[in-house]
């Protein structure tokens, strides 16, 4: 029995990854117990805020239903047949668009996206000194094929007036309490404008799920999750940001480099994912038979730019290993990476994995620290256990 | 604190679904929430005095003043430091307006409990995993949180939702100062569940005895009718 699981968590692949990651992410405990199925990490219920495994994480698209969830407030039910996107403000001529509408204009030119969507705050669990805030670990962030009209289409057909600097973005979700404050993203309107921004309508090929933001929600290739507004029903172009909370205090990042407890003279708006390496397979503590070697997979992407090399350890960092790389050259999309790596003997084994980027950027030793857990990208480190 | 408390701690109850009948899930260690049960389970948590002691007057303020707006797993997740909690606890007053006094004891309350039970150096929560939703994600649909229920009467409705919650709710449903927002609210979907919701208050909420179950059905149907108008959130 034990040898058979052994077998079957290692023999990774295709559809076999999901049972194998069932198999393996509770470690070696999972081998002297039925496997479950694949399922997300609770990390909040009401509202929801689930993580995807990272064992799951090594495929060209993570499907809708293993796909990370994060809410700041609860997911309002709209009406498909009542759905109305208003892009409004310093514009010429105000928009009210139907589902229909954006369908329509999504059509002819085609617009599917492949793109990351990482959470600022996942890895926030890996900050030392702890960081308060939703103790995301490795998977809080997948990659989608995202359909829908492109915003930049929008903007140009509801003409947007000299002197308009901002897109203040409102999802249609609300707080539990009157009280608490709505969420609101700002985003500059350049970025909006770029040909990037889509208005996803669909996920993979199928309507956009309701937890995922149904029917409408903004991709934002490149830039952390909390731009990508769910259940998006406003858009409104201004000339400041929205003074709110969410942008003017959370979300942001030193502008230098601080030390834990220092209160950071200045702040900056955290905008583009870090270059970042995560390895799915093996898992912490996993027990992983050789085949040929330590079979290592897992994904690696970089802001709006693309991964030009993902390089991997067995020696603390004294040699450095390519792995290989595959997937789409579309920047701010991941590719999936694989090694064989030459491990012979039994016994835990330490894998380091570090990205480069096309601009040039290396994974860091150490994430930069911040008050609020952003951004982790310090090299992935996980240490498994090789049976012979 | 135990570890054996944190197991037992599983907070499964608070989901977005609310109020199906049947039993509640209990996920222990490395157990699997059911999403059938999980999306629909009562609001209830009943791991929260596993994980916190024994029911506290403490307890209840965090029940009160904290879970309105988000269920215990966020709060569980988390190892800090007392001051941590502290600056926590303020900053869910200042930023998110949580309803609590200012330096209050309540304040001071709620952050010695998590300080104990939650200190810094506890070990991980255990893992608990959601089985996978399938696509699209279990909710209730538009229309089984916007049709009228049998047997329940809008304009009645109106009147007896006018009386009995909206000091709390607001006139509109969309919350106030004490109560959450209840248009479109998963905890429309069941008109007994809902009924008896009435009948024994949840967390902050008290029952509401002299709400007789017809009554309740009238709240739901004006509630539901309520829902069918789209808000659309005002320009900043």
């Amino acid at each position: 029995m034990r040898r058979r699981e052994l077998l079957r968590s290692g023999a990774l692949g295709g559809a076999a990854l999901a049972l194998g990651g069932a198999a393996g992410w509770l470690g070696r405990r999972a081998l002297e117990a039925p496997a479950p199925a694949p399922g997300l990490i609770v990390r909040g219920l009401a509202p929801h805020n689930l993580e995807t495994p990272r064992g799951l994480l090594a495929t060209r698209t993570t499907p809708a239903e293993l796909f990370f969830v994060r809410t700041h407030a609860h997911p309002p039910h709209l009406d498909p047949g009542a759905y109305r996107l208003v892009i409004d403000g310093l514009v010429d001529r105000p928009l009210s668009l139907s589902l229909a509408d954006l369908q329509a204009r999504a059509g002819s030119a085609g617009d599917s996206r492949l793109a990351v969507l990482q959470c600022a705050g996942n890895g926030r669990a890996f900050f030392r000194p702890r960081i308060p805030g939703v103790a995301w670990e490795a998977g809080a962030m997948g990659q989608a094929l995202w359909t829908g009209p492109r915003l930049a289409d929008l903007l140009r057909e509801a003409g947007v007036q000299p002197g308009a600097r901002h897109l203040q973005l409102r999802g249609a979700d609300t707080m539990a309490l009157a009280a608490t404050p709505a969420y609101v993203r700002t985003i500059p309107l350049e970025r909006a404008q770029e040909d990037d921004a889509l208005i996803a309508l669909e996920m993979n090929g199928a309507p956009l799920p309701w937890l995922h933001g149904g029917p409408a929600r903004l991709v934002l290739p490149g830039w952390t999750g909390h731009h990508w507004t769910k259940w998006l029903v406003r858009a409104t172009v201004a000339a400041e940001e929205e003074p709110s909370f969410y942008s003017k205090s959370a979300y942001r990042m030193p502008a230098e480099p601080t030390e834990p407890g220092v209160t950071p003279k200045a702040t900056v708006p955290v905008t583009e994912n870090g270059v970042k390496a995560v390895i799915a397979r093996p898992l912490a503590g996993e027990v992983v038979a050789l085949r040929g070697g330590l079979v290592v997979t897992g994904v690696a992407f970089s802001g709006r730019t693309t991964i030009s090399r993902v390089e991997l350890s067995i020696d603390d960092g004294r040699v450095w290993m390519d792995a290989a790389l595959e997937g789409d050259e579309t920047p701010g999309a991941w590719k999936v990476f694989r090694a064989t790596l030459p491990v012979s003997a039994a016994g835990p084994v330490t894998i380091a994995a570090r990205a480069t980027d096309a601009r040039g950027a290396v994974q860091p030793e150490a994430a930069l620290w911040n008050p609020s857990g952003y951004l982790w990208n310090a090299v992935d480190r996980v240490t498994c256990e090789v049976v012979s | 604190m135990k570890v054996g408390g944190l197991v037992g701690l599983v907070v499964v109850g608070a989901a977005i679904g609310a109020l199906l009948a049947g039993p509640r899930a209990v996920a222990t260690d490395d157990s699997q929430i059911d999403p059938a049960s999980s999306l629909a389970a009562p609001f209830a948590e009943p791991g929260l005095p596993a994980l916190l002691g024994e029911p506290s007057p403490a307890i209840a303020l965090l029940e009160r003043n904290c879970l309105t707006c988000h269920g215990l797993p966020i709060v569980a997740g988390q190892r800090l430091t007392a001051a941590q909690w502290q600056a926590e606890v303020k900053k869910m007053r200042e930023k998110f307006h949580a309803p609590l006094v200012a330096d209050s004891e309540d304040e001071r309350a709620i952050a010695d409990l998590l300080a104990r039970a939650l200190p810094v150096d506890a070990p991980a929560a255990p893992s608990r995993t959601l089985s996978a939703p399938t696509s699209p994600m279990p909710s209730p649909s538009f229309a089984a949180l916007t049709e009228l229920p049998a047997g329940g009467d809008p304009t009645r409705g109106a009147v007896s939702y006018a009386f009995a919650c909206s000091s709390c709710h607001a006139m509109d449903g969309l919350g106030g100062a004490l109560g959450p927002r209840l248009l479109l609210r998963p905890d429309l979907a069941d008109p007994q569940a809902f009924t008896r919701l009435i009948a024994e208050g949840r967390r902050g909420m008290p029952p509401l005895p002299g709400v007789k179950p017809d009554e309740a059905l009238d709240i739901l149907a004006h509630l539901r009718a309520l829902g069918r108008t789209p808000v659309v959130p005002d320009a900043q």
